[in-house]
C-alpha cells in the first residue's frame, strides 16, 4: 500500500481497520521530507519529534476504541505566518527570526482539535507578499513538477509540500490569490473562503481586510474536510460570522441547478496560449455534459488589480509599523544608533526585505496627505463598486469560471526584479478578495508539462456553491490526486 | 517619473526605513511604474448617486473592553533585551 497516495477517507478507513497506525503514516511523510526537502525547500521548520509523539498519542486512542473522524491522524503542513504555541513563526522575515508564538492561531487550534498532526511550518514570500515564494528571507521554494520553476506564492511552501507528498493537506493564507495561484502552479486544489468564514486570529497580518486562511489538498473532498474543520465564528476575530456548515453531500450534486458564468473578457492579452486552450477545453467539457454556461459582464472587475495594490500597500504600511525590533523579533545591537527612531530605522532596513520595504513605501504614499483621496479613498469606493457589479452578475449565474493564472509556473528569477510584472500574475485571483467572494482553484490539465488551474468564484457566503461546482468538474474530468514526480 | 528619489527619501523617513542611495534610486523607478499602472482608477468616475449608496468608509464599531485574566508568561520571553520586568529600548531623544 502506497501510504502517501491515500486520501483522508482512505487513511481513516485504514486506521479504523487496524491496517495502518498513525505513527506509520506520519513516519512515511517525515521520510518523504527527509529525502526530498533539501531540493524543494517547502519547509522552514520541521516538527518531527512533536509529530511522532502526537501520532503515538493518537494510536493510543485508536487502541482504546476511538473512531477516526474529522482530521484524526491526518498529516498537515502549516504556513509559517500562522502561530503555533512554542514554535517559531517567522512569516519568512528576518525581523521575526527569533519570534516564538506565545499562542496558537484559531484555525490551527481547530486542526489540532480535530486530530490533525502538524508536520512543520512552510515557506512563504515574506509576510505573504509575493507570487513566487522568492521573497522569503530564508530560501526560495522550488516547484516539485520542475525544480527550475517557482511554486507560486505566497503560500508556495504549503503548495510544494502537498504536491511532493511531504504533507497530505496544508493551510495557506490568501490575500490576493496566495492559495489559488500556487495551487494552480502545483496541480492542487486550493480554496479561499468568503472573508469572515475563517478566523484570522493568530495569522500574521498582511492586509487585515482581505486576508483569509484556507486549505490545499490533492482533491476537492479533502479540501472541503479541512475547510469544514477551520470555518466558524471566533470571539477573537470580530470579522468572523455565524454561517451554516455544509453537508459533504453537496459534493455529489454535480452541475444540477448550477448556472455557470464566464466573463466576456476572460482571455486577456499576453495570456499563455496553452493556458487559454486548456480553459476553453474545460468549458467545452462542462457544456458537453449539460452544464449551462452563459456569458456575463462584470464591468469594473478589470480595475481589481489596481484597487488591490492600493488597499494592500496602504494596510501593509500600517500593519508593519509595529515591527521595531524592541518588543520581539530581531533584537540586533546598533551601537551607533543615536536614539529610538534611529534604531528603528536601522533595524527595519535590515530586518525587512525589499518587497516589504517597497510596499511600505507605496502604502505610505497612498495614505499620505494630499494623496489619500486620489488613491486610498478612491480605491475603497471602487472596491464597493466592484462588489456591487459582482452581486449583479450573481443574480444571473451561480458561479463564475475562468483561469486561475494567465501562465503556468514561471522560471525562478524570471519576474523577481520587475515588481509590476509579478503583480500582474494575480490578475484573475484578486477580484475574489476585492469583492469578498469564495473562490477555488483546481487542476484542469497540463501545458508545457506543468499543471494548469481553473477557478470557480461564487457569491459572498455561498462557499457551498463553489465546492459543488469544483467537485462536479473534478468528477467529470477525472483530474484529481495529482502528485509531482519524486525528486 | 511619478516618484523622485527625494520623494522616496521623504517616504522612507515617514516609514522609518534607512535606505541607501542605490536603493532609493531603484525604488523610485520601480514604484513609479506601479503608480503609473494603478492610476487607471482615476479614469473611472463614480456617480454621486453611487457614492451615496456606498456611504464612504464603513463606520468602525468597537467592542466594549472587558478586562479578563491574561497569561503573559510567554510574552515576557519575547523581548530581545530586558532588565528585570522592563523592556530595554534606546533613549527616545
Amino acid at each position: 500500500m502506497e501510504i502517501k497516495l491515500l486520501t483522508i477517507d482512505q487513511l481513516q478507513e485504514a486506521y479504523a481497520s487496524g491496517e495502518l497506525s498513525v505513527e506509520a503514516v506520519v513516519s512515511a511523510y517525515l521520510d518523504s521530507i527527509t529525502h526530498q526537502d533539501s531540493k524543494i525547500g517547502a519547509y522552514l521548520e520541521i516538527l518531527g519529534d512533536q509529530a511522532i509523539k502526537r501520532a503515538e498519542e493518537l494510536d493510543d486512542k485508536l487502541q482504546k476504541g476511538e473512531k477516526p473522524t474529522g482530521l484524526f491522524g491526518i498529516p498537515v503542513a502549516i504556513k509559517d505566518n500562522l502561530c503555533l504555541l512554542g514554535s517559531k513563526t517567522t512569516a519568512a522575515s528576518k525581523i521575526l527570526e527569533n519570534y516564538v508564538s506565545p499562542y496558537t492561531a484559531t484555525a490551527v487550534e481547530k486542526l489540532l482539535g480535530a486530530g490533525a498532526v502538524i508536520l512543520g511550518k512552510t515557506n512563504l514570500d515574506e509576510f505573504a507578499m509575493g507570487s513566487s515564494t522568492e521573497n522569503s528571507a530564508y530560501k526560495p521554494t522550488k516547484n516539485p513538477w520542475n525544480l527550475e520553476r517557482v511554486p507560486g506564492g505566497s503560500s508556495g511552501g504549503s503548495a510544494a509540500a502537498v504536491a511532493s507528498q511531504e504533507a497530505l493537506v496544508a493551510l495557506g493564507s490568501d490575500t490576493g490569490g496566495s492559495i489559488r495561484q500556487p495551487a494552480s502552479f502545483c496541480g492542487l486544489v486550493g480554496f479561499k473562503p468568503t472573508y469572515g468564514r475563517v478566523s484570522r486570529y493568530g495569522l500574521i497580518a498582511l492586509a487585515s481586510s482581505l486576508d483569509q486562511i484556507g486549505p490545499f489538498a490533492r482533491n476537492v473532498k479533502d479540501a472541503f474536510k479541512v475547510y469544514s474543520t477551520i470555518t466558524g465564528p471566533d470571539p477573537n476575530d470580530r470579522t468572523t460570522v455565524k454561517a451554516p456548515l455544509y453537508d459533504e453531500e453537496i459534493l455529489n450534486k454535480g452541475f444540477k441547478n448550477l448556472k455557470i458564468g464566464m466573463l466576456r473578457d476572460t482571455f486577456i492579452e499576453g495570456m499563455d496560449e496553452e493556458v487559454t486552450k486548456k480553459t476553453q477545453e474545460a468549458i467545452k467539457l462542462m457544456k458537453e455534459n449539460s452544464a449551462e454556461i452563459v456569458e456575463i459582464e462584470v464591468p469594473r472587475a478589470k480595475l481589481s488589480l489596481a484597487v488591490y495594490y492600493i488597499i494592500v500597500t496602504s494596510e501593509v504600511s500600517s500593519n508593519l509599523a509595529r515591527y521595531d525590533g524592541i518588543r520581539y523579533g530581531l533584537g540586533k545591537e546598533f551601537k551607533e544608533a543615536e536614539n529610538f527612531f534611529d534604531y528603528t530605522k536601522r533595524v527595519r532596513a535590515q530586518g525587512l526585505g525589499l518587497e516589504a520595504q517597497r510596499r511600505i513605501l507605496l502604502g505610505t504614499y497612498t495614505l499620505s496627505k494630499g494623496y489619500a483621496d486620489k488613491y486610498y479613498h478612491k480605491a475603497i469606493l471602487l472596491q464597493k463598486a466592484i462588489a456591487k457589479d459582482f452581486a449583479q452578475a450573481f443574480k444571473k449565474v451561480d458561479v463564475i469560471f475562468g483561469p486561475t493564472s494567465p501562465t503556468v509556473a514561471f522560471k525562478l528569477g524570471e519576474k523577481f526584479e520587475d515588481p509590476l510584472t509579478m503583480y500582474l500574475s494575480d490578475i484573475f485571483t484578486d477580484p475574489a478578495n476585492i469583492a469578498n467572494l469564495p473562490a477555488i482553484s483546481l487542476p484542469i490539465g497540463f501545458a508545457h508539462q506543468l499543471p494548469v488551474g481553473g477557478q470557480f468564484m461564487g457569491p459572498r457566503f455561498r462557499d457551498d456553491l463553489v465546492f459543488q461546482a469544483a467537485a462536479a468538474y473534478e468528477n467529470l474530468s477525472g483530474i484529481a490526486n495529482l502528485s509531482a514526480p519524486k525528486v | 517619473m511619478q516618484l523622485s528619489e527625494q520623494d522616496i527619501e521623504h517616504l522612507a523617513k515617514l516609514a522609518r526605513l534607512n535606505l541607501d542611495k542605490t536603493t532609493e534610486q531603484k525604488f523610485a523607478e520601480q514604484l513609479s511604474r506601479v503608480i503609473d499602472y494603478v492610476e487607471v482608477i482615476n479614469n473611472e468616475q463614480i456617480t454621486d448617486e453611487e457614492k451615496k449608496e456606498f456611504g464612504g468608509l464603513s463606520p468602525i464599531e468597537f467592542r466594549t473592553d472587558k478586562p479578563g485574566e491574561s497569561d503573559i508568561k510567554n510574552l515576557e520571553k519575547l523581548p530581545p533585551k530586558k532588565e528585570g520586568k522592563y523592556i530595554v529600548s534606546p533613549p527616545l531623544t
